[in-house]
Order: C-alpha cells, then sequence, then structure tokens
C-alpha cells in the first residue's frame, strides 16, 4: 500500500517535469497512475472481500515504536477505489478544463496528484501518526488547490479559512488518537498493538475514564473535515475553487475523510450514548438544513456544495446510529453519492465555461444546445433524486430502512424517518433545481445572440462515465453487493451479508418506504413549480449563517488581544524589565529557602570598633545615596560604600581582595564621572509608589543576598580543595609562587584564559563600536552633504533610526512614558 | 579522540584572534581555515562519541574535582553537531552578506569566539568553567548585536544587562555550591550535594540565570528587539544557537547535578512558563509588524516548547533536543531570508510584502520549507520533536500540554502564513526575480531542507543522544 501511495507522490514530482517536455504527456501520466492504482485496488476486491484486511507496516523510527502502519479493508477499498477513479476521470477533464491557462496545468496535475496520494493515505493509514500526516496533507493540498485564483482577495481568504479549519480540526484529532492509544496501554493492551488503530477496536475505550475527552476531540476532527454544521462554513466558501477541483475534493475524496474517520471508528469508539445522541443528531440537522439551503441558490456550485453537506450529514448521522442496517446504507449511499455528485461538478464546470452563467435559473433550454452534458446531468440528477431503477434509489431505501430497523427506542425511529423523509425532499427539490431549467423552454435561456457550444469529448465522457455508472449499479445491483458488504463488515465490526434489490415488495416496510419516496418527490416537484414561477433572490441570506462571522471574530480578536497586551508587557523603560528580572529571581531564590528553612549556623567572632565604624560608614553613604538628586553626589556615595567594603577585605585579612576592590571602585568613580558630564546634572524621580515598590524589591534583594551568604559560610563543607592546592604547591613548588597563582595559571587555567578572551572580546567590542560610530558620523556628513548613492542599503538602516519605529517595535523606550526620557540616550553615549 | 575534543574549542577560538589581528586576503583564509576546522573537528567528535561512547579530558593533566575537565558525552556531540552544521552554513551567509562591508569587521572575530565559547559550554564538566563559557557567549553576542547599530545598539545594552545579570545569578548558585562540597566538577557536585537546602537555593537561581538567557516568559523581552534589529547573519545565529547554549547547561545542570533537587513543583513551573511562552510569544509573531520582529518573536514561542521537557521528562527529553535542533535550523534559515528580504526590497514591513516571491522565488521557497518544519508539520524534524513532546505529555495524562502543542502549533501556522500568503499574492504584477545569489539562496534552502531531512534521521540521533546516557537510565 506504502507503493500505491508512493507512486502517486512520484508521479506528482514528475508530472510539472514531463508538462514541461510534452504537454501531452502529462495529461496522460496523471489519469493513466489514477487508473493504474484503480486497477490495482480492484485486483484485491476478491482477497479483501473473502479473507478479510490486509495489514502493512513500516518502521519509521526504530524504538520509539513510531511505524508507518497500513491496512486495507472494505472501507478502505471501497474508499480508494472512489479516490482513484474519481481521480482518473477528473484529470481526464481537468486537462480539457485547464486547457486556456496551460501554464498552471502542469502545477495542478501535480498537486491532483499529490492530493490523491494524501488521500489514499487517509484511508488506508492505521496508526495515528501515518493517518495525521496524510490527514494534514490533504489539508495542504487543498489549500493550494482552493487557492488556484490566489490573485483574488475571495481565494486567498477562502483558501486559508479551509486550511485553518481543517488544519485546526487535525491537530485535534491527533491528540485523540494519541489518547486512544495511550487508553489502551493504559488497560494492558501491549504498546506494540496499540499503536494500530484496528488493533484498538479490542481495547474498552468506552470504558476508559478518557472515553469523553476522546470522544470530543476525534469528532471535532471529524466534523470540521467533513463540513457538519455549524463547522461547515468554509466548504461553500471553497467553492472559489475551479470546478474540477470542486468536483474531486469536495464532492467524491477529502470532505469525506471525516464520515470515513466516524466509520473507522465505530467499532473503537462508539456505541455510546454521547456517540449515539452528539453524532446522529449533528449529522441529522446538518441533513435537512443542509438540503433547504441548498433549493435556494443561485448558483449551480453553491447548490451542489450545500446537498454535499446535506450528503455528509447523511453519512454521519449513519455512523452515529451504528447500527447493521447503518453501516449497509452508509456503505451504499456512500458510492451513491460519489457517483452522482462529482458529474454534477463536472457538467456544472462545462457550462460555466460554455455559458459563461452557473446560475440555474439562467441556463433554459441549454440540454438542446449541449446535449451530452445534458444527459449527464439528466442521468445524475435522477439518482441524486432517488428515482428507480438508479442506485440512488436503492441508497435511499436502505436510508429509510435504517430508522424502520431502528428497535432501540421507538420514537427514535419515527423521528430518523421523518428526518430521512426530509433530507429526500430537499435533495430532490435541489436535483430538479439543477436538472429541470436546462430542459425546460421558456425565457432566461442563455444569451441567444452567442449561443453555448458543447464542450469538448473529454469534457462530456469523464463525468458520464461515472453517470452511467448509477445506472449500471442500479440494475445490475448484484455487481456491488459483495463490496457493500465488505464496508458494512468493517464499520459494524461483525460480518455483515447483503442482498440488493429494486423491488422488496410491498409488505412492512418496504410499502411504507415507497409511499414516503412518492411524497418526498411530491413534494420536491411541488417545491420546483413554486420556484420556478418566482426563483429565490440572487442573496440568500440562508447562506450565511454564523459559522463564518464567528471564525472571523476569532481571527479579529487574537489580533486585538495580542497588540493591546503588547503594549503594557512588550515596551517600557529600562527600570520595568529590570524590576520584572529582579522580582523573578528574588522569587525564584526565595521559593526554595522559605520552603526548607534551616536557621544558618555561623561561627562568626564578636566585631571590633573598626568594623563597626566602617560598616556605620557604608550604610550612612547608602543614605546619602538614595537621597540626592545631583548625580555626582550620588557617584561619589557608591565610591564611598564600595571603598568601605575594601577596608573590611583589608581587616579580615584578605589583602589580595582588598587592593582588587579599590581597583575596581576606583576604576568606575572615574568612568562614572567621565561619563557625567553628558548626561542631566539630576537624576530622575519617580513618582511616591513607584519608589515604595521598587524599595520593597531591593529591600527584599538585599535580604535574599544575606541569607545567601550566610548558607554559603555555614561551615559544613569539608575543606579539602584548599587541602589538595595546599599539598600541591608543597610538593612542586616550582608552580608558582603563590597559591593565588599557582590556582590562577595552573590548576584552572581554562577558566583565566576563558575570562582573558571575555576580557579581550569586550575590548574588540567597544572598539568596534567606537570605530563604526566615527565612521557612521563622517559618512552621515557626507550623505547630508548630497550623496545618494547606495541608497538601497541605506534605507533600512534609516528605517531602524527612526524614532518611532525603534519605539514601537525594539520595545526599548516608551514613548507614553515620560518619567525617563533620557534614558536610552543615556545608555547609548555611555558606549560610545 | 580525546584531543578533538580540545581542537572543536580551540580552532574557532584561534581563528577568532586572527580574524581580528590579521587584514586582507590573509584574514578571509584564515576565517575560512577556521569555520572548516572547527567543523571537521566537531564532525569528528560527534563520530567519535556515537561510536565509542562518552568520554573524558582532563586539562592540563589536573584531575577533577579540582582541575577542570572536559567531557563528550550525546547531549555534548548533539549541540555541537547542530552548532557546527548551523555554523558553517551560516559563515558562508555571513560570508556574502558582509562582503565589502564594515560591520564584518567586527562580526568575523566576534562570532568564532562565540563559536569556541558554545562548544566550551557543550564540552565542560565543570561548573565553574561553564560560566566563563556562559559570559564568552554574552559578551560576544551582546557585541554581536550592538556592531549592528542604529536600534540595535539600544536593544544590544539592554541585552547586556540582562545577560551579566543571568550570569550572575548562575554564578550565584555556582557559589552557594562550591560553599556546599567545596568542589564545581559536575560529577563531583552531583555525588556531594545532599539533600540541603542550600542545593535547592542554588538550583533556583542557576535555573533563573539561565531561564533568563534562554528568553523564557516572562523574562523574554530583551529577545525580540534584540534578535529583530540585529544584522541578519547576527540574528540568525542569536536566535537559531545562542540562546540552546543557556538551554542545554539548563538541561545539563538539572540531569546530572542537581537529579535529586529537581523538584515537580519546579520542573511544573518551567513547563506553565514554556506553555504561557508558546501562547504570548506566538499571539506577538501573529501581530508583528516586521518579518523580521516575526520571526524573533516565534523563537520566544518555540522556547516554550523546549521547557515542557521539565515536567514530562522520560521520551521528552530527546524530544525537546530534537526540536531545539529542528529548530536551530529553521530560524537560522528564516532570518537568512529576511535579511534577504530587507537587502532586497529595502525593508520587511509585511503590510509591503506583496509579490515579493516573484523577487525572492528560492529565498521565499526556504521560508516555507523552514515553515513546515516550524509549524511542527510532518514529515520535518520540528513534527517528531512535537511528537515526541506529545506522547510524553499523553502518558502522563498532562491536559495542559496536550492542549497547548496543538495550539501553538496552529498559531505558528498562522504567522508563518502572514509572511507566505501575501508574498505569493499580486505575483503577476511583481517584477522579475532579482539575479540568482549563491551566498543569498542556498544557505537558507540547505538549512530549510536539513530541517525536514531531520524528520527521517531521528533514530541516529536517539542513538548519538543516549550515548553516556545524559537523561539517566538510558534516554
Amino acid at each position: 500500500m506504502l507503493i500505491a501511495i508512493a507512486t502517486a507522490f512520484v508521479a506528482a514530482i514528475l508530472a510539472p517535469l514531463l508538462y514541461r517536455i510534452k504537454q501531452q504527456l502529462a495529461t496522460v501520466l496523471a489519469p493513466g497512475v489514477a487508473l493504474g492504482l484503480f486497477a490495482y485496488f480492484a485486483s484485491k476486491i476478491p482477497q479483501v472481500t473473502e479473507d478479510g484486511p490486509i495489514l502493512e507496516s513500516h518502521v519509521w523510527v526504530p524504538g520509539m515504536n513510531v511505524h508507518a502502519s497500513f491496512i486495507l479493508d472494505g472501507l478502505g477499498l471501497v474508499f480508494a477505489l472512489l479516490v482513484t477513479g474519481i481521480g482518473a476521470l477528473i484529470f481526464t477533464y481537468a486537462a480539457a478544463y485547464f486547457a486556456d491557462e496551460r501554464d498552471r496545468l502542469g502545477g495542478v496535475l501535480s498537486i491532483f496528484l499529490l492530493f490523491m496520494g494524501s488521500m489514499l493515505g487517509v484511508v488506508l493509514a492505521d496508526d495515528a501518526i501515518t493517518l495525521f500526516i496524510f490527514w494534514e496533507l490533504t489539508s495542504v493540498t487543498s489549500f493550494f488547490l482552493i487557492g488556484y485564483k490566489f490573485y483574488t482577495e475571495k481565494a486567498k481568504k477562502s483558501a486559508l479559512q479551509a486550511l485553518v479549519i481543517t488544519g485546526a480540526g487535525g491537530l485535534v484529532l491527533l491528540v485523540g488518537l494519541l489518547l486512544m492509544s495511550h487508553a489502551a496501554i493504559a488497560q494492558g493492551m501491549p504498546p506494540e498493538e496499540a499503536r494500530r488503530i484496528s488493533a484498538l477496536a479490542d481495547a474498552d475505550i468506552q470504558g476508559h475514564s478518557l472515553y469523553t475527552a476522546i470522544f470530543v476531540l476525534v469528532v471535532l476532527g471529524a466534523f470540521s473535515k467533513s463540513a457538519q454544521m455549524p463547522l461547515h462554513f468554509w466548504l461553500p466558501g471553497a467553492m472559489v475553487a475551479p470546478t474540477p477541483i470542486s468536483a474531486y475534493l469536495h464532492s467524491a475524496t477529502m470532505v469525506k475523510a471525516g464520515t470515513f474517520l466516524l466509520a473507522r471508528l465505530n467499532p473503537q469508539l462508539g456505541g455510546t450514548e454521547l456517540w449515539f445522541w452528539t453524532v446522529t443528531t449533528v449529522g441529522a440537522v446538518t441533513m435537512v438544513v443542509a438540503a433547504a439551503i441548498a433549493v435556494f441558490q443561485r448558483d449551480l456550485k453553491s447548490v451542489l456544495a450545500y446537498t454535499t453537506v446535506s450528503a455528509l450529514g447523511t453519512l454521519t448521522m449513519l455512523a452515529g446510529i451504528g447500527t447493521e442496517t447503518a453501516a449497509k446504507a452508509f456503505a451504499l449511499f456512500l458510492v451513491v453519492h460519489a457517483l452522482y455528485k462529482a458529474p454534477l461538478f463536472m457538467a456544472a464546470g462545462t457550462i460555466d465555461k460554455k455559458a459563461g452563467t452557473r446560475d440555474p435559473w439562467a441556463i433554459r433550454g441549454l440540454a438542446y444546445r449541449m446535449r451530452g452534458t445534458g444527459i449527464v446531468i439528466a442521468l445524475a440528477c435522477l439518482s441524486m433524486a432517488g428515482i428507480p431503477p438508479f442506485f440512488g434509489f436503492i441508497g435511499k431505501e436502505e436510508l429509510y430502512a435504517t430508522a424502520f430497523y431502528y428497535d432501540d427506542l421507538e420514537w427514535m425511529s419515527t423521528a430518523l424517518a421523518v428526518a430521512a423523509w426530509l433530507g429526500a425532499a430537499f435533495t430532490a427539490a435541489a436535483a430538479l433545481v439543477v436538472a429541470l431549467p436546462a430542459f425546460s423552454r421558456g425565457p432566461g435561456g442563455p444569451d441567444p445572440s452567442k449561443p453555448p457550444k458543447e464542450g469538448p469529448l473529454r469534457m462530456v465522457a469523464a463525468p458520464a462515465i461515472l453517470a452511467a455508472a448509477g445506472i449500471v449499479l442500479g440494475t445490475l445491483n448484484v455487481l456491488a453487493e459483495d463490496l457493500v458488504a465488505a464496508v458494512a463488515t468493517s464499520i459494524y465490526d461483525a460480518p455483515v451479508s447483503v442482498t440488493l434489490a429494486l423491488w422488496h415488495g410491498l409488505e412492512y416496510p418496504y410499502g411504507v418506504m415507497l409511499l414516503m419516496s412518492a411524497a418526498s418527490l411530491a413534494v420536491a416537484g411541488l417545491l420546483y413549480a413554486k420556484l420556478s414561477s418566482k426563483p429565490p433572490a440572487e442573496e440568500s441570506k440562508l447562506g450565511r449563517l454564523q459559522g463564518a462571522e464567528v471564525y472571523a471574530r476569532v481571527i479579529d480578536g487574537i489580533y486585538k488581544l495580542a497588540g493591546a497586551t503588547a503594549r503594557v508587557v512588550q515596551g517600557g523603560p529600562l527600570h520595568r524589565h529590570v524590576f520584572i528580572v529582579t522580582a523573578v529571581a528574588i522569587a525564584a531564590a526565595a521559593t526554595p529557602i522559605l520552603m526548607r528553612w534551616e536557621t544558618p549556623q555561623t561561627t562568626g567572632t564578636q566585631p571590633g570598633i573598626p568594623e563597626i565604624v566602617i560598616v556605620a560608614l557604608g550604610i550612612a553613604s547608602l543614605g546619602l545615596l538614595i537621597k540626592a538628586k545631583n548625580r555626582l553626589v550620588q557617584t561619589a556615595a557608591a565610591g564611598v560604600i564600595g571603598f568601605a567594603i575594601a577596608f573590611l577585605f583589608a581587616i579580615y585579612s584578605g589583602p589580595d581582595l582588598a587592593i582588587t576592590q579599590l581597583m575596581v571602585e576606583t576604576l568606575m568613580v572615574i568612568l562614572l564621572v567621565l561619563v557625567l558630564h553628558r548626561l542631566p546634572a539630576r537624576s530622575v524621580v519617580h513618582a511616591a509608589p513607584k519608589r515604595i515598590v521598587h524599595g520593597v524589591i531591593a529591600l527584599a534583594g538585599g535580604a535574599l543576598v544575606t541569607v545567601l551568604l550566610l548558607l554559603a559560610a555555614s561551615p559544613r563543607y569539608p575543606r579539602d580543595a584548599s587541602d589538595f592546592y595546599i599539598a600541591h604547591l608543597e610538593e612542586e613548588p616550582e608552580l608558582a609562587r603563590n597559591l593565588i597563582n599557582a590556582i590562577l595559571e595552573n590548576f584552572r587555567a581554562m577558566d583565566t584564559l576563558g575570562e582573558i578572551v571575555v576580557l579581550a572580546i569586550a575590548g574588540v567590542g567597544v572598539t568596534a563600536l567606537v570605530k563604526l560610530h566615527k565612521l557612521r558620523q563622517r559618512e552621515e556628513g557626507e550623505q547630508d552633504a548630497g550623496s545618494g548613492d547606495d541608497a538601497g542599503q541605506q534605507a533600512p538602516r534609516e528605517a531602524q533610526n527612526d524614532p518611532a519605529a525603534r519605539g514601537a517595535e525594539a520595545g526599548s523606550e516608551d514613548p507614553a512614558d515620560p518619567s525617563d526620557p533620557a534614558e536610552g540616550d543615556q545608555d547609548e553615549e555611555r558606549s560610545s | 579522540m580525546a584531543w578533538a575534543a580540545a581542537w572543536v574549542i580551540a580552532i574557532p577560538c584561534v581563528a577568532g584572534a586572527l580574524a581580528f589581528a590579521l587584514r586582507g586576503a590573509l584574514r578571509g583564509l584564515f576565517i575560512a581555515l577556521g569555520v572548516a576546522g572547527a567543523t571537521a573537528a566537531a564532525a569528528a567528535l560527534v563520530v567519535f562519541v556515537a561510536r565509542d561512547g562518552a568520554r573524558d579530558l582532563a586539562l592540563g593533566g589536573w584531575l577533577a574535582p579540582l582541575g577542570i575537565r572536559l567531557r563528550a558525552d550525546g547531549l555534548s556531540a548533539f549541540f555541537i553537531a547542530l552548532q557546527a552544521g548551523v555554523g558553517a552554513i551560516v559563515s558562508g551567509y555571513a560570508a556574502g552578506y558582509f562582503a565589502g562591508d564594515r560591520e564584518g569587521k567586527a562580526f568575523w572575530p566576534l562570532w568564532l569566539t562565540l563559536w569556541a565559547g558554545l562548544c566550551g559550554l557543550y564540552l565542560t564538566g565543570d561548573l565553574f568553567n561553564a560560566y566563563v563559557a556562559l559570559e564568552l557567549i554574552g559578551v560576544t553576542a551582546v557585541g554581536l548585536v550592538a556592531a549592528s547599530g542604529g536600534a540595535a545598539l539600544v536593544a544590544g545594552l539592554r541585552y547586556l544587562i540582562v545577560t551579566l545579570t543571568g550570569s550572575l545569578l548562575y554564578l550565584a548558585g555556582v557559589a552557594l555550591v562550591y560553599a556546599e562540597i567545596g568542589a564545581v566538577d559536575m560529577e563531583a557536585a552531583a555525588q556531594g550535594l545532599g539533600p540541603s537546602p542550600v542545593a535547592h537555593v542554588a538550583l533556583a537561581l542557576m535555573a533563573a540565570g539561565l531561564l533568563l538567557k534562554t528568553a523564557v516568559f516572562p523574562m523574554h523581552f530583551w529577545l525580540p528587539p534584540a534578535h529583530a534589529n540585529a544584522a541578519a547573519p547576527a540574528s540568525a545565529i542569536l536566535s537559531g544557537l545562542v540562546i540552546k547554549g543557556s538551554f542545554y547547561l539548563l538541561v545539563r545542570i538539572w540531569n546530572d547535578v542537581f537529579s535529586a533537587h529537581a523538584d515537580d513543583m519546579l520542573a511544573e513551573l518551567m513547563g506553565v512558563l514554556g506553555v504561557a511562552a508558546v501562547i504570548w510569544g506566538s499571539a506577538q509573531a501573529i501581530v508583528a509588524a516586521r518579518v523580521k520582529m516575526l520571526v524573533a518573536y516565534s523563537t520566544v514561542a518555540q522556547v516554550g516548547y523546549l521547557l515542557m521537557a521539565f515536567p514530562l521528562g522520560g521520551d521528552a527529553w530527546p524530544g525537546a533536543m530534537y526540536f531545539a535542533a529542528a529548530h536551530g535550523l529553521a530560524k537560522a534559515a528564516m532570518f537568512a531570508v529576511a535579511g534577504a528580504i530587507a537587502r532586497e526590497l529595502g525593508h520587511d514591513d509585511i503590510a509591503k510584502l506583496g509579490g515579493a516571491a516573484g523577487t525572492l522565488p528560492a529565498g521565499f521557497f526556504a521560508f516555507a520549507l523552514a515553515g513546515v518544519s516550524l509549524i511542527g508539520l510532518p514529515p520535518s524534524g520540528g513534527f517528531l520533536g512535537k511528537w515526541l513532546l506529545l506522547s510524553a505529555a499523553a502518558d502522563h495524562d498532562h491536559m495542559l500540554y496536550l492542549a497547548a502543542i496543538p495550539a501553538g502549533t496552529l498559531m505558528a501556522a498562522g504567522y508563518v502564513f502572514r509572511v507566505i500568503a501575501p508574498a505569493l499574492a499580486e505575483l503577476r504584477r511583481a517584477p522579475r526575480p532579482s539575479p540568482w545569489r549563491l551566498w543569498r539562496e542556498a544557505p537558507p534552502l540547505v538549512l530549510a531542507l536539513a530541517a525536514l531531512a531531520l524528520g527521517f534521521s531521528l533514530s541516529p540521533a536517539l542513538v548519538l543522544l543516549s550515548r553516556g546516557a545524559p537523561f539517566g537510565g538510558g534516554g
């Protein structure tokens, strides 16, 4: 199966290349590959129907339990046949459809093939990761297909909308699938087994505590892909795509992926109250409402899009019911729908191309000028309306039978029957809206001066084959029995036997069902007659349901929220950022200290008079530093504190430390004084509340450092480090004359080397900056004088230098905060 | 084998000094030799570690716990491979970017020394030596930002304050460890630190400092202006490689030194910060006005995923490491493209990107490919990294991360498409493609393809990461 998928991908790479060499090659290659794959899957029918599913697995990441696993069962097989078979016909049709956009056909065929491969991957995948990969690939390829006319605003928006909805659904689905195998492993299933989706049917996921979460996640994923209400809005929007794309993605294949998933997971997740009520209700509502909306559309593609949503609702409802009959009906309706919807889309595309309109009420009499397309429409619509002996009739009968044979709850059986009847009636009405105007004579036809001509052979033959299949399978319905049974077996997870027939006799419930069919057709006829005399308004309000607006609001909201919060947190002066950092650091260190409080033990001696004097001096300077407004005084006070510490070092026999400290402090004072003349003389004073908060943080920081020092000074560690160093020095006195040097130059020479490099680099950096600054000043002077070349290079830099842009973007200065106007400049000056 | 570790550090260090001292063609030659040599040494080291397992090298013949020990295990080798791979390609890009430009003079010595500093950090087995490496990285990184001038100068100074504060906090933690056991060797510290409160405080201080340097929400404010305003090669290095350094050190001490003190509460806190970072950074990237600002904010978001490994543990460790590598490659590619956009169009306003893909087709192609990995779409390194994180979250019933990872993925798709979509729009009115320039087109393409290729090479990476069992057990 991997080979089949890989073939499609390889063909996707080859198609555009071949197209450049010779166009015919690519237009033959694409349908040829699809047809070949169709034959391949068709050859597997006997094996699957007789021996059951075929399994296949490839190791992807050994040791991490990541495999690419595939399964070919009845459900997967019928989907694979639809994807490849309809694919072959649509690729043929597309080659003629895009004839006047030759430069892009190669690309379209390539993405079509990519999409086909991804879709095959989805229907054949048997583990979460493989399913997710292909699921998202169909979303991404469909993004490019829907966005075919990417130069129009509408196509861009619709493509992105479809991607966001289905892509998000895929992510949610991934988490759901992951939790499923997790639940199975928790119940004792071996991990190698639990990664296979098919194996999970043996686990009791319905009984796991995570079931509700899994259910919600999986169903959200399925509903988004299969356009169930209220997530359906992206599908009619996606109709901006050229018609072959709609025909392929939005009737037969991609949108069915969600219903496929529900059917696939019915054995694993179905059968609960939650599953039944949620899935059945959403499906039934979507089926009826979407079909009703469809009747009132003024665009052939919209009619078809909404009936597609309705058909997806039918399939969802059947997956929700989950009885044996429902499984059979699902299998039948799946094929029925694909066989009539794809040709109708193709016919709509041909009409659009040749008659220049897609308004069903503006093509009166068209069928007599475009006879081939007219026949296609007639055949497909008869199947769609469920008229015997078409395949659609058998599908509808099975749908009614599902309702009648549902015997858990009597009123539910009736409700299902009513819903099915309403859905069938509206769908039949929609079929009449699509077909009858084209066959009726009268006013409102296309422009008589330019009579439309029939499309080329390929554009007629491709849909005709599918539409004809509808009547062939309807009359020779025995052909489909085995396959339908295999599909139903996959869904129902127990052997199902299927006997199809057009005529079941008149006894209950078949007699009632025939009456219902007749009644639905009558209602459809009445509805059509009413619309025919007064077609609906151009802008149908029914079409614009809430979903699209909610989507737009959410997207808009994200923008607004992020913008508003950014202004609060992101911008702002330096002291706000220093505040955040300090607060976080204090909180981080204080939490473990407070949680595991141990009173530090100290063995310090009593301080003598000199220490007390020095400390008092330091504290006094600190007070001065806080109180003073003049920067020069502040600098001096800071210096005094440093010198006081140096004296403390000296008293406690650390002359080397004292000297270092003295040098650093002296340099610091000199540097600060040098910088001072470029700063305002008086420092900025914040408002009282800010000062209090800053004071609290400062006190907390001081307290924290005190505790840290006490902790570090607690005498609990062995002194072996210094002992070792001293011992070594005594053994090898040639190492150095003093211990500190020996450590710096020998034991830990790597650290010293590193620190030297740090200093050197700092020097390099400062030198480079100063040089750069001077160079710039000179150049800017020259440029002001009038040399305007090199403008392309200079533009971005000028943009960066723009103070407004800097304030908004760099987040370094906040124009709204007037408290510290000098700060940015101050930083810049110091570095210069 | 043993000396490969020393060469990995020494070659770029010497090349950096030469790049400062020499002029003209000789300078270019030694820069090229330095990059090639450092890459070769790194490759050799990675091969040795993958084949023979972890190795120690006592520098100067002084054994731990008193001398300084270099130690190359799977985790070190993994990050050195990332450093050398991204570093070599970005060097090629920078050579073209800075050709005939005065900023290049400051760039090369700083970048090569930064390379040495990062490799030193990845290889050292000593807590204090790691501090020295951190300082080296910090000073050179600030230099790279500041040398870009303009708004970058202001951002660079703020970055300087942040990086020094971070180092200081880390150093305070090292001091506490030394006070407790009288040694700064990682292995000695791991064995010597008992259940004392001091070790917990030391871990908290070091973690706070390193998280600040890794730009973890809410201490991320310095990153976007610094990364977005620096010259493009510098941004690629800073976002792709530098923040991985402090993250590596945090992972290292968490697993190797403080494994007995890393409690669940701290781990959960880091995970929550990670989730906040993912949401916050992504939201900011969605509203950013400039391409480079968008890419910088996406770094804030992507760092969040890395933090999720702390509470998840197990398979999440190699997952996060893999994610870090994929991010390094993809992010470097994106900044390289952003630089090309700014040079070619004269601006990088997202609002004015209409049809830009027609001017720089290869650039936007690379941006899109890198975006695939950044978003975490399969098959890519970003996807596998996220997958491992997700699996670990599912195994531990961590609903927060199960929800946050897909949400962040969706938001990432949103901001990547914000750049791609307008660039593709109005293509028909776009001017002809600008002439092909190898330095500009090839490096981002190679980086982006490498990020995708990671989607197929997880198992060798896992084997490498398991050498020396850096995550305990066997990773």
